[in-house]
């Protein structure tokens, strides 16, 4: 009985010890990178003021995000959405999502597909669950997308649409 | 009435023989389940947190921090399982904690597997420690000793 308890402490000891060393590996490993600016658009990890959100989502408030940015990262491997003017790399999660990540897959590098698909299949009810598994990039950069619309075909035939009804109510 | 004779397969005879390394196979696979999900928990809790359910957190106890110690509860007790240590408390408490999860998600594919293994996790439970455990060699080793 004595050698099993003991055991059984030994075991719960190096798993705890093994759970610290792994976070403490990765906390030190975030900060190298921080320090050495080796993430892409020099994301910088944030937490409030208060420190309780332990959250890992990572943000630059100048960061903006445009939609051609946005669309390079359209595959299972790098996957980026945006959602009500944020952009989310939600790239961990994919594999994880209930009905496969096929589901979410197609809407990888979108901003109003994937919005309009997440609000038809959650409505808001999954939002916050968004914001914890994503983390989150920077802003989507809607006013410059609009401005450079002619780079992009879809938004070019967009406003072109848009522009059309506005004459026709004219 | 004589009893006729049941003539067994080549295949058969072979799958009888085997027969002694289903419970600590079923065990062994089972417990290595919880390690990797275990693991997963604790090196990205981040990619978990979604999961936590908004009422088991607070502004104390966040959701990764409520991942990181599950992760840890499914890592020892996942050891347990795998070394055969207190078998049957461990996959108990695994088996009942799978049935928690499963219930959460509901019914889609994840929920549905998440249901079977529980059930898988609740047949360890029932067949107990094994001949390959660390309980069955203690107890085997206490039984000499007396």
């Amino acid at each position: 009985m004595k050698t099993k308890i003991t055991l059984a402490i030994l075991i719960v000891l190096f798993v705890v010890s093994f759970v610290y060393f792994i976070r403490i590996n990765q906390n030190s490993y975030t900060a190298n990178e921080d320090s050495s600016g080796n993430i892409a658009g020099q994301i910088q990890e944030s937490t409030t003021s208060s420190g309780t959100n332990n959250n890992t989502q990572t943000q630059n408030s100048n960061n903006k995000i445009s939609l051609s940015e946005l669309s390079k990262h359209n595959s299972r491997e790098d996957c980026w959405v945006a959602y009500d003017g944020k952009v989310y790399d939600i790239t961990s999660y994919l594999p994880r999502h209930p009905s496969s990540a096929g589901k979410i897959l197609p809407y990888c590098g979108s901003a109003d597909a994937f919005a309009q698909a997440f609000t038809k299949q959650h409505g808001t009810s999954k939002v916050s669950m968004l914001l914890k598994v994503g983390t989150f990039i920077g802003d989507f950069d809607v006013i410059g997308n609009l401005e450079n619309s002619t780079a992009n075909p879809a938004y070019a035939d967009a406003q072109d649409a848009e522009d059309e009804i506005g004459e026709e109510d004219d | 009435m004589p009893m006729r004779k049941t003539r067994r397969t080549r295949l058969e005879r072979k799958t009888i023989k085997m027969e002694k390394y289903a419970k600590p196979l079923l065990r062994i696979a089972m417990s290595l389940i919880f390690l990797y999900f275990g693991f997963q928990q604790v090196s990205s809790p981040d990619a978990w947190a979604g999961f936590v359910p908004e009422f088991l957190t607070s502004a104390i106890i966040t959701a990764n921090n409520i991942v990181i110690f599950n992760g840890i509860l499914e890592l020892s007790l996942g050891l347990f399982m795998l070394l055969g240590l207190y078998t049957r408390f461990a996959s108990l408490i695994l088996a009942l904690h799978l049935f928690g999860i499963a219930f959460s998600i509901g019914l889609n594919p994840l929920g549905v597997r998440d249901f079977g293994l529980s059930f898988a996790t609740l047949v360890v439970f029932l067949n107990g420690p094994d001949e390959y455990t660390l309980d069955f060699k203690l107890a085997k080793k206490n039984k000499k000793a007396d």
